[in-house]
């Protein structure tokens, strides 16, 4: 079955919205949201490649600076206090990803309703 | 001194983490089936182990599946009370197959298998991608089965990362990320 996939950009909301024909879920994912998935699929590969000194901390001060960004537009409050309070990037990346989740479950399940 | 120190400090800011942990993350449009947890030894083939039951996990687009078990750091986390679905046997393989004979394998509990959990590391995951109509894979630990890091599909736009981060040699967070692309 071929998919096809169509980006969108609301100039007022900067959204993107991933659309498939087939039966998928459709996340109205922000530019934040996206930003994190970026920033966190390069912060990996950095760790995968044993990236050079300045690579690992480039990446590493990336993803930092777009988790946080991403729990404030998220709205997670308390994970956000715990990001403060986050003792490396790994901690900090662990308490953005699980707050992420919890986020785009929480659009998954209201679009499924 | 000073070395050691700072390596106390590092392990302590992992509090709850520092422990053998996998944690995948479906960010994804579509639904990922697991099909099998693999683990293995730190040195050699054998033994390694499955999952058996249940036979699927399922991760809905945005969900999240963690293996974790704080009460031993070191130990694979076979016995993962937290999960959802809770996997409750794997098949430990100890040896090759001979001629004739299929390789020797138990049946296990999960809690049994836990015990056992201090030589076994992760290895890999079997997946699909919407029960395999838009593909799927292997993910994990480089080897002869898995074929790449990350997985990229170009036909259903879809990717899988993954990494070991490496506290010491025996406390790993193991983290897949599943995403659109």
């Amino acid at each position: 079955m071929m998919m096809s996939a169509t980006l969108l950009s609301c100039s007022s909301e900067e959204k993107t919205v991933q659309q498939e024909t087939a039966k998928n879920a459709e996340f109205a994912k922000t530019n934040e949201m996206l930003n994190f998935e970026s920033s966190l699929k390069e912060w990996m590969q950095a760790k995968r490649e044993n990236a050079r000194a300045e690579a690992k901390a480039a990446t590493g001060t990336k993803i930092a600076n777009d988790a946080t960004v991403l729990l404030k537009s998220i709205g997670a409050d308390q994970a956000t206090a715990d990001a403060k309070s986050a003792r490396s990037t790994e901690e900090l990346v662990r308490i953005a990803m699980k707050a992420y989740s919890a986020k785009l479950t929480e659009m998954y399940h209201a679009q499924t309703r | 001194m000073k070395a050691l120190f700072s390596f106390l400090c590092l392990l302590l800011s992992f509090g709850a983490f520092s422990q053998k942990t996998l944690d995948i993350y479906n960010y994804s449009s579509r639904t990922v089936t697991l099909s099998m947890v693999v683990t293995k030894p730190a040195t050699g083939t054998y033994p390694w182990c499955a999952s058996v039951t249940p036979s699927v996990i399922t991760i809905l687009p945005g969900g999240q599946y963690t293996m974790e078990n704080a009460a031993n750091i070191y130990r694979f986390p076979f016995h993962s009370p937290t999960s959802s679905p809770y996997l409750t046997n794997w098949r430990r393989v100890t040896a090759p197959a001979s001629p004739g004979a299929p390789a020797p394998w138990t049946n296990i509990a999960s809690t049994t298998a836990w015990t056992l959990g201090n030589s076994q590391f992760f290895d890999y995951v079997s997946f699909s991608m919407d029960s395999y109509t838009a593909g799927g894979g292997n993910i994990g630990e480089p080897s002869f089965w898995v074929t790449a890091n990350p997985l990229t599909n170009n036909t259903y736009h879809w990717q899988a990362d993954y990494v070991a981060d490496y506290i010491t040699s025996t406390l790993i967070f193991n983290t897949i990320v599943f995403t659109d692309i």
